[in-house]
């Protein structure tokens, strides 16, 4: 938006955040060689100490960011965060430099024997499971931001430092954690000071900086003297705090922390103090907010075309509204700014993740409503009458649970207790597709024998043998997670990171090592709409309406629909029962395939020795796993997309929005941690009062997250022929926001294709 | 008591107020020229001729079950039930009684009709009837006759008899482009809206040719006007507002 209030700050960040940085390194030159004289560094010490452990290596990553950080500061901008880590995806950044020297301990040490990397990442990893990293998910980690706001950095250096003193002499792994520890915490605060002591610098040659420049950078070279080393005093320190704690931790422990925390509930004591003693005006904040959130919005790259997969998600997801811990509702003028900001911004970044409830205020659900009117579809909405009792019910109290936090796409948590991994995805239409198709190399490599399903009798040895191999697969790989994901403690360890959630530090074990209150691991079962439209095909043409045998319709699935016997079984097929219609034949077993996995992940423990835990969601892979997957009984033709989370297919669904939102209704929610709907309401039949009661039937049906979209296929045709009118046209793709401008041809054609619900 | 139902619309938003769910019912005494859903003039089944059957024969029980599915949306939305057509009041017995069972569960009920009726069914109705979505189809008697095939005194008749026993009423307008779109018209539906004290707004429904296929399969005729120009609904409504003191929108 060239010519706005913030074009000058736009093209600061925007310089920095060049088009296409996601695939880059920080393009930074000062930081850049900043980076590589730290890398060289760990790599000499790694030479010279050959026996070293993750923790030596972890700690003179530490030592050598104390010497080398170089603090980034955008005159536009009052915060102080920027380390150069470059949001989620991206290269060279130190402290993966330690953790891909540290790799070598799985070869060197014989930690993971080479065959099982092969079967896990080659075999498995070809569209049976999604896992972000080598059996640790180093990207959706939740930031402590609570713990900070609290008693800073140096509350926690001050009890690590206690905890020390208290150490038992015989446990000298426990020692070395907090000792490293220690070592990272104060790289943190040396971090902090050097933009305090940038910001002096820039001051002190002032020529050319305009006096707003300069009234940041005193803004800076004040605060970063004590915050968020001591807990934040100010709103606008509060502010800043959000950013450097997201930032700061992925760059000393290379976890990589996506959250933005909940700014209107846990500022708004600060901001509101602020307004009492004078320190702050309205308009003061609204700049601070948008400032805020243009740092966000500078991650997203307009320019680079939405292909596949990383070029177009920093991820940064702030978490509006709910309720605060006293179960008060959240929707105050902090709520208000950021929604107001958000849209008037024309941000796409940062996503907002909306708590909702069937009692939440009605100005803050219609105010969603009349962004998504305005085609500004940038939301996931979780539904707190689902979520704080469920965390309830895995210990946490009911004022954390209050108080949880957005930290991904999709995935809750609560700050400061939890470690976060939660992008384990599992085809269930995978395994269909292994199943019919007999995939011996998949069964050679998991020492597995999938049971055929094209002799069998009844629909209930059908649905039982499928389920069968799903679950064994299941099983198998997750107990391969369970093995070597407990050698990350040997690799990748977080230090620092760890002492900031809770029990860590009276654990005195990393949180690769399940030192940490709780640690849940989330394993999200992919394409279940499409298996159960298999299942509710098989049962009505093979074993109801006979209308073909077992092995012809399988047949016909093998030959892609082939032929006039295959069009005649596929119309049929598409005549059958789909999830989503609200038939009880698909609603049962939606229920029966869930509540079983359920029953039988009851129990399994996971390599931190926490739950594996549940969910539905599935990412850009509807479409690229899709694309490599055969048909399946469903109707699917090879190659054709899938099923999005609980949505209904999009090559079934003919049935409206309140059929969906029965269906999905009809479940049992409380089985799973976490699931999405994704679904598109057509524009004609909404307005904001409406998006408000459907709001509140998603919360009254205990659903866990809607992801709307409010789409007018007239309008996303017109874009398509006149991109430049219909730059701020927003869309949800899955677990991410795009303008819809941006997206190449075959995201914008998935998202025409899409069933508008009306 | 049974009914022939010929389409059951989920999540309507522009038929009552909140999401609703709109039951047309088969069968109706107006031949409006312009129809958009001739497949409801005859009240029995009937089918297309490639066999497509149009209709089911319901109890108000099973239209009832099938509605209540929706109910939680009902309930915070404050909508409910709405019976269309055809003309529902040429079914009088079976809408009263779903009404009445409507009602018995909680549930607005809203009638969308043309008024065309003896008034002892619209005193009847008006028990259970919490909106009424009363079409104006115009205020010309010769040209009712000849555009609608009835009269319109009865219309206008149980109009203001509702008006007087305070019932809540939306007026409805169709707007046909060259048919009843003309300024006499406008004008006279802007006083009508404004003499009646219980009309709370005036909808403006612009002509959508959806009947001119399924007239044509069932081997009937209805007038096919030309398409609308892009901003013709805006500037109905516009003019509308300016002869109404009454809140005018698109329908």
């Amino acid at each position: 938006m060239p010519g706005d209030r913030y074009s000058a700050l736009r093209a600061q960040l925007k310089a920095f955040f060049p088009p296409g940085y996601c695939r880059l390194e920080c393009q930074d030159r000062r930081q850049l060689a900043s980076v590589k004289a730290i890398c060289a560094e760990l790599d000499a010490w790694a030479s010279a100490h050959p026996g070293f452990d993750a923790l030596d290596l972890r700690r003179e990553s530490y030592l050598s960011m104390r010497r080398h950080f170089v603090p980034i500061l955008f005159t536009e901008s009052p915060f102080y965060c920027e380390c150069g880590v470059n949001g989620g995806w991206s290269g060279a950044r130190p402290a993966r430099h330690v953790n891909e020297l540290c790799g070598r301990f799985y070869a060197r040490d014989g930690l993971i024997p080479k065959h099982e990397f092969d079967v896990l990442y080659g075999r498995i990893g070809n569209r049976f499971m999604l896992c972000c990293g080598p059996f640790s998910d180093d990207m959706h980690h939740l930031p402590p931001f609570r713990t900070i706001l609290k008693k800073g950095f140096r509350g926690v250096r001050d009890e690590v430092a206690d905890a020390l003193a208290r150490c038992p002499a015989g446990d000298a792994h426990g020692r070395k954690e907090l000792e490293t520890a220690l070592v990272g915490l104060d790289t943190i605060h040396e971090i902090q000071l050097k933009f305090a002591a940038e910001a002096k610098s820039r001051l002190e040659h002032a020529d050319g900086l305009a006096p707003e420049q300069a009234h940041n950078m005193q803004r800076i070279a004040d605060a970063a003297l004590r915050c968020p080393w001591e807990p934040p005093q100010t709103f606008y320190e509060g502010l800043n705090a959000l950013w450097f704690v997201r930032e700061v931790l992925g760059y000393v422990d290379g976890v990589n922390n996506y959250a933005l925390g909940r700014m209107d509930a846990w500022l708004d004591g600060l901001y509101r103090a602020d307004l009492a003693a004078g320190r702050l005006t309205r308009e003061e904040a609204r700049d601070l907010v948008s400032r805020f959130l243009l740092f966000a919005d500078a991650h997203e790259s307009g320019e680079v075309p939405v292909h596949s997969g990383d070029d177009h998600e920093p991820e940064i997801p702030l978490t509006l509204g709910g309720c605060d811990a006293d179960g008060v509702p959240v929707w105050n003028e902090l709520t208000r700014l950021a929604l107001d900001c958000h849209l008037a911004l024309d941000c796409v970044f940062p996503k907002l993740h909306c708590r909702i409830s069937e009692k939440s205020p009605a100005g803050y659900l219609r105010k969603i409503g009349e962004l998504l009117m305005a085609g500004h579809a940038v939301f996931a909405l979780f539904n707190d009458d689902r979520t704080i009792p469920q965390f309830v019910r895995m210990g946490y109290s009911v004022k954390d649970a209050r108080e949880y936090t957005c930290c991904g796409c999709w995935d809750p948590g609560v700050d400061s207790l939890t470690d976060m991994d939660s992008a384990n995805y599992v085809s269930v239409a995978r395994i269909l597709e292994a199943t019919i198709r007999r995939d011996a190399e998949l069964e050679a490599a998991l020492e597995l024998d999938l049971e055929s399903v094209d002799g069998k009798r009844t629909f209930d040895e059908v649905r039982d043998a499928l389920y069968g191999n799903f679950i064994r697969f299941f099983r198998n790989v997750m107990s391969r997670y369970t093995r070597y994901g407990a050698m990350n403690a040997k690799v990748f360890p977080h230090p620092v990171y760890t002492m900031c959630i809770e029990g860590g530090i009276a654990s005195r074990r990393d949180t690769t090592e399940g030192g940490v209150s709780f640690r849940p691991r989330i394993v999200t079962l992919a394409f279940l709409a499409n298996v159960v439209d298999s299942l509710c095909a098989i049962r009505k043409l093979c074993f109801e309406d006979r209308t073909c045998t077992l092995p012809q319709l399988l047949d016909a699935v093998r030959a892609n629909w082939a032929g006039a016997d295959g069009a005649r079984l596929r119309k049929a097929v598409l005549a059958a029962p789909y999830w989503g219609d609200d038939s009880a034949e698909s609603n049962g077993l939606m229920k029966w395939w869930i509540d079983r996995t359920a029953d039988d992940m009851a129990g399994m423990v996971n390599d931190q020795g926490g739950p594996y835990v549940l969910a539905t969601w599935i990412y850009r892979e509807f479409l690229n796993w899709g694309a490599c997957m055969k048909a399946t009984p469903d109707g699917r033709f090879d190659g054709e997309q899938l099923a999005q989370g609980f949505a209904p297919s999009e090559l079934r669904c003919t049935v409206g929005a309140t059929t969906v939102l029965n269906a999905i209704g009809s479940l049992d929610h409380g089985r799973l941690y976490a699931s999405n709907a994704n679904l598109a309401f057509e524009k004609n039949c909404m307005n904001a009062e409406i998006f408000e009661a459907v709001f509140r039937v998603v919360c009254r049906k205990g659903m866990h997250l809607l992801q709307p979209n409010c789409l007018s296929v007239a309008e996303l045709k017109d874009a398509q022929v006149h991109p430049e009118r219909h730059r701020s046209l927003m869309v949800k793709i899955c677990g991410f926001t795009a303008r819809f401008v941006s997206l190449d041809r075959r995201w914008q054609n998935e998202i025409i294709r899409r069933h508008l619900l009306r | 008591m049974t009914a022939v139902v010929f389409e059951i619309e989920k999540f309507a938003t522009h038929d009552g107020p909140g999401i609703r769910t709109v039951v047309f019912l088969k069968g109706c005494p107006l031949r409006c020229m312009w129809c958009h859903s001739p497949e409801s003039w005859k009240p029995e089944m009937e089918r297309y001729p490639d066999g497509t059957v149009i209709g089911r024969e319901m109890t108000s029980d099973e239209v009832l079950a099938e509605v209540l599915r929706d109910k939680d949306f009902y309930d915070v939305s404050g909508g409910g039930l709405t019976l269309s057509g055809g003309e529902p009041l040429f079914r009088t017995a079976f809408s009263a009684e779903l009404f009445a069972k409507a009602k018995g569960k909680g549930l607005s009920t809203a009638l969308e009709t043309s008024g065309y009726a003896p008034a002892a069914v619209i005193d009847q109705l008006s028990a259970v009837t919490d909106i009424w979505l009363y079409d104006i189809k115009g205020l010309d008697s010769a040209r009712h006759r000849d555009q609608v095939k009835v009269d319109n005194a009865p219309i206008l008749r149980n109009l203001r008899w509702l008006d007087a026993h305070g019932a809540r009423i939306i007026l409805r307008c169709p707007m046909i482009p060259g048919v009843n779109d003309f300024k006499e018209n406008l004008a006279a539906l802007g006083r009508l809206a404004d003499e009646l004290k219980c009309v709370e707004r005036v909808d403006v429904e612009p002509y959508v040719p959806y009947g001119i296929d399924k007239a044509r399969k069932l081997g009937l005729k209805v007038y096919e006007a030309p398409l609308p120009p892009m901003g013709y609904a805006d500037e109905i409504v516009g003019k509308l507002s300016r002869l109404t003191g009454k809140p005018v929108r698109l329908g």
